[in-house]
């Protein structure tokens, strides 16, 4: 993975440490390098809004959202994105902190397109995103 | 049998007959306070013979203590008689030839007769009754105790399962700030910067490993339960082809018991196996040949199982240590381990209302056994849970 995507990756977690680190592991691995982060989950619709003014194509964001927030549950935000007329379709991995199958089942059921355990490892987080066929086609290998 | 009476006058033969047949003790006594008759159930409950008792004073049969007391009520009695009940609430007590003391309920009733006023005190023997109460208060006492026990622990699963959790995102920052230091800082750092480093993450990784040990202990206890009918042999037989693939150069006698059929949760059971058996393979792996056993044992309180190896053994004096979480009796050089395998172990048996025990000897192997749903050997089937 020497060049990286052209995917916007829009990381939505309240932890300030957790988005530190994961930028930097993304961008160190070459997986991303565009990287957004929003720290409130009731945000990220208008996150995503202005992007769209920043010009960049919704086709070519990738959301990366994690689960247990403490005001917002990370399931009610992916809800909002599934019912949004615009961004509907665009591709969510949830992050969790734990690997509990009901949280995974949940995920899954409400339109995730991935689930991944923090603190990943890149080839995790890259296999789940081979997976999302939207997606496959724009990561470099 | 047929009680035996003196005064003829006083008791006629339908009595006796009568008498012979009742199961509490019963006891005549005149005026003064002297025996004139007893029935056969007096020989069962003091241990005279009647013969030994007729002519003697009623106080005989009482405790050496109360003696005094009794003449003094019996006097009352006889001025003001009246029928009376004494006994289970209060602490009567009565005593044998041999001295020994039982509790006891009376009945007192009073008959006039030709040969003066009578007094006819029927005695009930308590004993078993006493005995009874007290298994019944120390059972009750038990079930309040194990429910408490397991509420507890409950509360105590939850309480570590979220401590545990919450641990990871700190844990992670720990992990994922040393490694940034490393990687970016290493070349500015001096040889003991980076040894304190390397200490941290190190440190950081084994706590990660221990926490998620934690996590999967408590999934443990957590889960539902789902029992069937299992195949232990064949299960064993599915897990000892791992055990061979994973120590490829062990060399291992095994021998697998035929058609252990157990009722329990598969899930469950399969990762109880798995450890025992892993750990029989790690801990006979100092040796030249292995030999490592399954089987069952059968007896009156039901099927034990066991996992028998000719490996390292350990010392018997920590036998009740080892199914601690973290508890290892071993080097983590000589054989590798965070200790959490026998507590899942327990744990599994445990909700499966078995038991799980080892003996060993120090470089003499071990066996570890264990039960599935064993039945009380009495009447009385208690299972705690948890
Ligand atoms: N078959 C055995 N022979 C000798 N000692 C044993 C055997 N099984 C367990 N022990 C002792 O009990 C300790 C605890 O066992 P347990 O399975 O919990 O931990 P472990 O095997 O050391 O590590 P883990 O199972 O977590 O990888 C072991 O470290 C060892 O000292
Ligand atoms: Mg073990």
């Amino acid at each position: 993975m020497t060049k990286p995507s052209e995917l916007t990756l829009v990381m939505v977690d309240d932890n300030a440490d957790e988005i530190f680190l994961t930028r930097r592991q993304v961008r160190q691995d070459g997986i991303v390098n565009n990287f957004v982060s929003e720290r409130k989950p009731e945000r990220l619709i208008e996150a995503l809004g202005e992007l769209s003014k920043a010009g960049i194509d919704k086709n070519k964001v990738l959301i990366l959202l994690d689960i247990n927030m403490p005001r917002a549950n990370g399931f009610e935000a992916l809800g909002v994105l599934r019912a949004h007329p615009q961004y509907k379709d665009i591709p969510v991995i949830m992050l969790s902190a734990s690997d509990d199958e009901a949280d995974m089942f949940e995920a899954f059921d409400l339109g995730a397109n991935g689930y991944v355990v923090k603190p990943f490892k890149s080839d995790e987080f890259f296999a789940a995103l081979s997976n999302i066929p939207s997606v496959k086609h724009q990561l470099v290998q | 049998m047929i009680g035996i009476a003196t005064n003829t006058a006083a008791v006629d033969v339908v009595w006796r007959n009568l008498m012979g047949a009742v199961p509490d003790a019963v006891i005549v006594s005149d005026a003064s306070g002297q025996i004139v008759y007893v029935n056969t159930a007096v020989t069962r409950f003091f241990g005279y013979q009647p013969t030994d008792l007729l002519g003697q004073p009623v106080e005989i049969l009482v405790p050496r203590t109360v003696r005094g007391q009794h003449k003094s009520h019996r006097a009352a009695y006889h001025s003001e008689p009246r029928r009376r009940f004494m006994g289970f609430g209060s602490d009567l007590r009565a005593v044998r030839a041999d001295g020994s003391e039982f509790p006891v309920a009376i009945s007192l009733g009073y008959t006039t007769s030709p040969s003066g006023n009578l007094v006819i005190a029927i005695v009930q023997d308590l004993s078993d009754l006493r005995e009874r109460d007290r298994s019944i208060e120390n059972l009750t006492q038990r079930m309040v105790r194990d429910t408490k026990l397991e509420e507890v622990n409950k509360e105590l699963e939850a309480f570590s399962f979220s401590v545990s959790h919450d641990l990871r995102a700190p844990l992670r920052v720990v992990d994922g700030f040393s490694q940034v230091l490393k990687e970016d800082y290493f070349d500015k750092l001096d040889d003991y910067g980076r040894d304190c480093i390397n200490r941290i993450r190190t440190a950081a990784q084994r706590m990660g490993q221990l926490i998620d040990d934690l996590l999967n202990l408590s999934r443990i206890t957590r889960s539902d339960m789902v029992t069937t009918d299992v195949d232990l042999s064949a299960m064993t037989r599915e897990i000892v082809e791992m055990m061979m693939a994973a120590y490829p150069d062990q060399k291992v006698e095994l021998a697998i018991e035929e058609g252990m059929v157990a009722h329990g949760d598969a899930r469950l059971l399969r990762i109880a196996l798995e450890n025992l058996l892993s750990n029989a393979w790690k801990f006979s792996s100092g040796q030249p040949t292995a030999r490592i056993e399954i089987g069952r044992s059968k007896s009156t309180r039901g099927e034990t199982y066991f996992v028998r190896d000719n490996g390292a053994g350990f010392d018997m004096a920590y036998a009740d240590k080892l199914f601690g979480a973290f508890q290892r009796m071993h080097n983590a050089q000589a054989f590798p381990g965070t200790g959490i395998g026998l507590a899942t172990v327990q744990r599994i048996i445990n909700r499966h209302s078995g038991r799980v025990w080892a003996t060993s000897e120090i470089n003499k192997g071990a066996t570890f056994y264990f039960t599935l749903f064993q039945e009380a050997g009495n009447g009385i089937q208690y299972n705690p849970t948890g």
